[in-house]
């Protein structure tokens, strides 16, 4: 059963789903979610499973639906379309259409007032034969609407697939907004965009806590490059390092207990670490030269980052203390902007050929070195969604710089912030909570 | 010579606050400010002070640096020649560096290289006599291009250390 010709090991199983006895989906490769351990490259060959979707039906709705509510057909459909597990085969079926025959599932539900609120009945169901896999029960407001649909789209992620599913994160990034650059926030597939400072001066560099409450960022609201953390749940800020020289390149440790920052104090770029809950920073490398851009591990005992100690710069790694530096990239004269994945198993980073910086991964171990995008314009800053799947970078294209989103195992790659401008910086947030993982 | 113009005022200053303070019951605050008209005494003081002392404005120049480097070129080191000249002269004045990069390599990484270049300026400076204490530096990367078209003409105005003098 586990066969078909790939390649199975401890950490890299062929995945099967029964329903009743049926097989629905049995090239679906499930990865495993333990970090820091080798994954092997995901190449070539993904197979997507095909699906079907019905628009909701709204019994008890005089008429025709409003139109918010028609809206969450379109919601639903990019959800399972950018996750790039499945191949859409037909959407906006009207209930009661007949199948297509390649099509493995199909994704319909209900939507009802009850109240001042409503309720979205979400069923999924194997084709053909139409056997439910999973029923699914949500209460809404029309404000939670969005956010709603999201969830279901999760769900069916998890259960068709068991991955990670992505429809409720968000992206912060960097807006240039005149002569000033703000910190902004957009929704994975694009809506909802909302601008989180808005001081006029130049903001960069923003990094989420691991809860999704806090954002870490580089301001120059008092001249120099200093860093703050606003809640997005309060709307506060609070200073986080204010030292002579850089303060920039913050990064929380994934259990939120610390920060990774370049500092310059000392007379040039070094990493350091600073506790969250007050204390000295502890200076990590030591070298002349520049050493930038921390990136943990997603245990937080390792952390990338860029150093040019060899004469160019390029991506080591060290463990949190400091400690068994190794360099990593040995390829290319400028090597830069490392993201740690967070399955652990690879390390996306940009690489300057004669023309223009591009998006590569690299296994942590330093195998399996191959470009994610390539040639499409000087493209920065990847990081990665928490599915460990999809990157999203800057690009700039036709003279302005905008945010891109690629799945590394298929390649597909889909616009973020069109009729933004230009946007750079970005950071994907973690998983917010309720979702399944 | 600036010092005893300015004491008389800054007696006058006390006095006004120790009587202002004494009229009033319950105590108020402690007055942060002195009255409006003796601020403005001080300033015009101030002032003539700053126009006896600087006869010339300064002119400090930009310099250049190559593709990902922090080096100080011969040119470069020209100028800050004369930069130091000009500096060394007025003794009175602080200057910020800062320090500016290409559009080419990534947002992290050329805030770090910005950095070098601004120190690399100011050990320099340092080096040739002007007093640390004057300089302060600040690096802003990619961030503020002086060109912004991409073209290597506008890279190599853009890869810079540039002097601000705060009147």
């Amino acid at each position: 059963m586990i066969g078909f010709g790939l390649r199975t090991s401890r950490w890299m199983v062929t995945v099967t789903y029964f329903v009743g006895a049926m097989l629905i989906a049995n090239t679906i490769i499930a990865q495993g979610r333990d970090p820091e351990v080798e994954l092997g490259v995901t190449t070539g060959h993904v197979q997507l499973m095909p699906i079907e979707m019905e628009n909701f039906v709204t019994p008890g709705l005089p008429g025709e639906a409003p139109r918010w509510l028609r809206q969450l057909d379109d919601i639903l459909h990019r959800d399972l379309d950018y996750s790039d597990l499945f191949r859409i085969t037909r959407w906006y079926l009207y209930p009661g259409e007949p199948a297509e025959s390649s099509s493995r599932a199909l994704v319909r539900g209900s939507i009802e007032r009850a109240g001042e609120s409503w309720i979205l009945r979400g069923r999924v169901e194997e084709l053909p034969g139409q056997r439910l896999i999973f029923q699914t029960e949500y209460a809404f407001t029309r404000a939670g609407a969005r956010d709603l649909v999201h969830q279901f789209a999760d769900d069916v992620v998890d259960r068709l697939t068991g991955q990670v599913g992505i429809s409720r994160t968000r992206v912060t990034f960097v807006r240039v907004e005149g002569d000033a650059k703000e910190i902004w926030l957009i929704d994975s597939d694009g809506a909802s965009a909302e601008r989180i400072t808005s001081n006029g001066s130049i903001n960069l560099s923003p990094a989420w806590s691991p809860d999704g409450s806090k954002l870490l960022y580089t301001t120059y609201t008092r001249g120099s490059p200093e860093l703050a953390e606003k809640s997005l749940v309060a709307g506060t800020s609070r200073w986080v390092s204010t030292a002579e020289g850089l303060n920039i390149a913050g990064e929380y440790s994934p259990d939120g207990s610390r920060v990774a920052l370049t500092l310059s104090h000392d007379g040039d770029a070094d990493i350091y670490v600073l506790p969250q809950g007050g204390g000295e920073p502890r200076r990590l490398t030591r070298t002349r030269g520049i050493d930038t851009a921390p990136t943990w591990s997603p245990t937080g005992a390792q952390i990338g980052f860029v150093s040019d100690r060899s004469g160019s710069p390029q991506i080591y790694l060290m463990d949190s203390g400091g400690g068994a530096l190794r360099r990593l990239t040995f390829s290319g004269s400028y090597n830069a902007s490392p993201a740690w994945s967070p399955r652990g198993d690879q390390i996306a980073f940009v690489s300057r050929d004669t023309y223009m910086l591009n998006v590569y991964v690299i296994g942590a171990g330093g195998d399996g070195l191959r470009p994610i995008v390539y040639g499409r314009g000087e493209s920065e800053n990847p990081s990665w969604a928490p599915d460990g799947r999809h990157l999203v970078y800057s690009c700039l294209r036709g003279g302005e710089r905008g945010l891109y989103v690629i799945d590394i195992a298929t390649g597909r790659e889909r616009p973020l912030t069109s009729g933004l401008g230009d946007c750079y910086g970005p950071a994907w947030s973690p998983v917010p909570p309720g979702t399944r993982r | 010579m600036k010092l005893m113009k300015v004491a008389p005022l800054v007696l006058m200053i006390a006095l006004l606050a120790v009587f202002g303070c004494g009229k009033k019951e319950p105590p108020p605050e402690i007055i942060e400010a002195p009255p409006e008209d003796v601020v403005e005494q001080v300033e015009e003081v101030v002032e003539e002070v700053v126009e006896e002392a600087s006869p010339e404005p300064l002119i400090l120049s930009d310099i250049h640096f190559d593709f990902d480097k922090h080096a100080l070129r011969a040119d470069a080191k020209a100028a800050l020649d004369n930069n130091v000249r000009q500096l060394k002269g007025r003794a009175d004045v602080r200057v910020i560096i800062e320090g500016h990069c290409d559009e080419r390599g990534t947002v992290e990484y050329n805030l770090a290289l910005g950095d070098k270049r601004a120190r690399a300026a100011m050990e320099y400076m340092v080096q040739h006599g002007v007093a640390l204490t004057r300089i302060s530096v600040v690096s802003y990367g990619e961030e503020r291009p002086l060109d912004p078209r991409h073209s290597e003409k506008a890279w190599s105005k853009n890869r810079r250390a540039h002097f601000v003098a705060p009147e």
